[in-house]
C-alpha cells in the first residue's frame, strides 16, 4: 500500500509552524512520501493571508493584550484566529499526481482528508468551493493552498470549539458601526466540533480521526515520522523570517 | 502635479473582499496596492499586477492591463477578477483626495 509521511509536531508558536509548513514544501523532492501534518497553536495566535493589510485586518493592540501571536502566512485567504483547533497541512509534487492539477478540484480531493475524518466523529459535512469545509450550512473549517517550486501545500484549520467574540475582538471591521451585526452574522455561520457533537474530544482523538480520514481520502497508510535535520535548520532559518516586521508589515 | 490618495473596500460578487488603495497623477495611477482576503497563484502576481497598472488611466484600460499581466505571468486568481479591480480602483479613484 502507499505509504504518506504523517507529523505530529505537537503546540508550537505561530512563527515556528508557518516555517515549519514551508520548510517541509520547499525540501520536498519528487518521489517523496506525501506529507501530512497536524499541529496546534501555543501561544494562541492570528494568522493572516498572504494578500491581506495586517494592520488594516488586526487589532494589534488587543492581540499583545491577550498574549496572541500574529503572523503572515504564504498562502492567500483571510485572517483565522488559531485556538482551539486542529491544522493540518499537505505537501505533495505536482508532477506525483496525488492531487488534481486543477487549483479548486485539488482543494476539494485534500479537503475530503478532513470531511471523512469528520465522519469518523459521526458528523456529516460537505466541501464547498473554493475553500471551505461546511456542517449543516456552517463553516468548521477554512483552508489554503499555494503551489511553489513543483509543490502544492495546502493548510487548514478545524474548528474544536469556536468563541466568535474573542476572535472578532482581535480583528478589525470594514465598518466599526457594523461590528454588532456581522458578529451576530459570523456566529449564525460558524460551527464547531463541540457544537456538532455536543460533546468534547481531544486533541487526540481528532488528530487520530483526521489520519483515518486522510488515510480514506488517498489509499495510503500514514507513517508517523519526525521532521529530517534538514527540514529542522530550514525551519530554523525560516522562523526568522516569519517572527520578523518585514515579512508580517509588507502590506 | 497633483497626487490625490484613495482607497475602497469592495465586496466581489461571489467573491472575496477587495481592498484597494491608489495614488493618482492626474488621472493616472502612481501607486497602487491590492490586498484582501482572495487567492492568486502564483502569489506573486499581485506585485506584477499592481505593477502593470502604474501609469494606467482609472476611467479606462485597467480590466485590460489586468487581463495582460494575468495572461503574461500565467495567473490564475480566486475570488477576484479584473473587473473586480476596475471596480475598486473606479471606487478609490472616486474618492480621492
Amino acid at each position: 500500500m502507499t505509504e504518506f509521511r504523517l507529523l505530529e509536531t505537537g503546540f508550537l508558536d505561530a512563527f515556528t509552524n508557518m516555517a515549519i509548513d514551508e520548510a517541509v514544501m520547499q525540501l520536498h523532492k519528487k518521489g517523496d512520501l506525501p506529507t501530512v501534518r497536524f499541529y496546534g497553536w501555543k501561544p494562541h495566535a492570528v494568522s493572516i493571508g498572504y494578500f491581506q493589510g495586517i494592520e488594516e485586518e488586526i487589532n494589534l493592540e488587543r492581540a499583545k493584550e491577550l498574549d496572541v501571536d500574529v503572523v503572515r502566512r504564504i498562502t492567500g485567504g483571510g485572517a483565522v484566529f488559531h485556538e482551539h483547533e486542529l491544522t493540518y497541512s499537505f505537501v505533495c509534487s505536482e508532477e506525483s499526481k496525488v492531487v488534481p492539477k486543477n487549483v479548486l478540484e485539488s482543494y476539494n480531493k485534500i479537503c475530503s482528508g478532513i470531511v471523512n475524518g469528520l465522519e469518523n466523529l459521526k458528523v456529516e459535512s460537505g466541501f464547498a468551493p473554493l475553500n471551505d469545509i461546511i456542517v449543516n450550512g456552517k463553516k468548521i473549517s477554512g483552508n489554503a493552498q499555494t503551489r511553489r517550486l513543483g509543490n502544492v501545500l495546502q493548510h487548514g484549520t478545524l474548528l474544536l470549539e469556536v468563541s466568535v467574540d474573542k476572535m472578532f475582538s482581535l480583528l478589525k471591521v470594514p465598518d466599526e458601526k457594523m461590528r454588532g451585526k456581522i458578529v451576530q452574522s459570523v456566529k449564525k455561520r460558524v460551527t464547531s466540533l463541540e457544537l456538532e457533537t455536543m460533546r468534547e474530544h481531544s486533541f487526540l482523538d481528532v488528530a487520530n480521526a483526521m489520519q483515518t480520514g486522510f488515510e480514506k481520502t488517498f489509499d495510503a497508510k500514514l507513517v508517523l515520522s519526525e521532521l529530517t535535520s534538514e527540514e529542522k535548520k530550514l525551519a530554523e532559518t525560516l522562523r526568522e523570517k516569519f517572527a520578523g516586521k518585514d515579512w508580517n508589515f509588507k502590506r | 502635479m497633483n497626487f490625490l490618495k484613495g482607497n475602497a473596500i469592495y465586496k466581489v460578487p461571489d467573491g472575496k473582499l477587495l481592498r484597494l488603495s491608489l495614488e493618482l497623477s492626474g488621472d493616472k495611477i502612481s501607486a497602487i496596492q491590492i490586498r484582501g482576503d482572495f487567492f492568486m497563484h502564483p502569489e506573486e502576481g499581485v506585485e506584477k499586477i499592481e505593477q502593470a497598472l502604474i501609469g494606467v488611466a482609472v476611467d479606462k484600460d485597467i480590466t485590460k492591463a489586468v487581463d495582460k499581466a494575468v495572461a503574461e505571468n500565467s495567473i490564475e486568481m480566486f475570488g477576484l477578477d479584473s473587473k473586480a479591480v476596475f471596480e475598486a480602483v473606479k471606487m478609490a479613484a472616486g474618492n480621492a483626495k
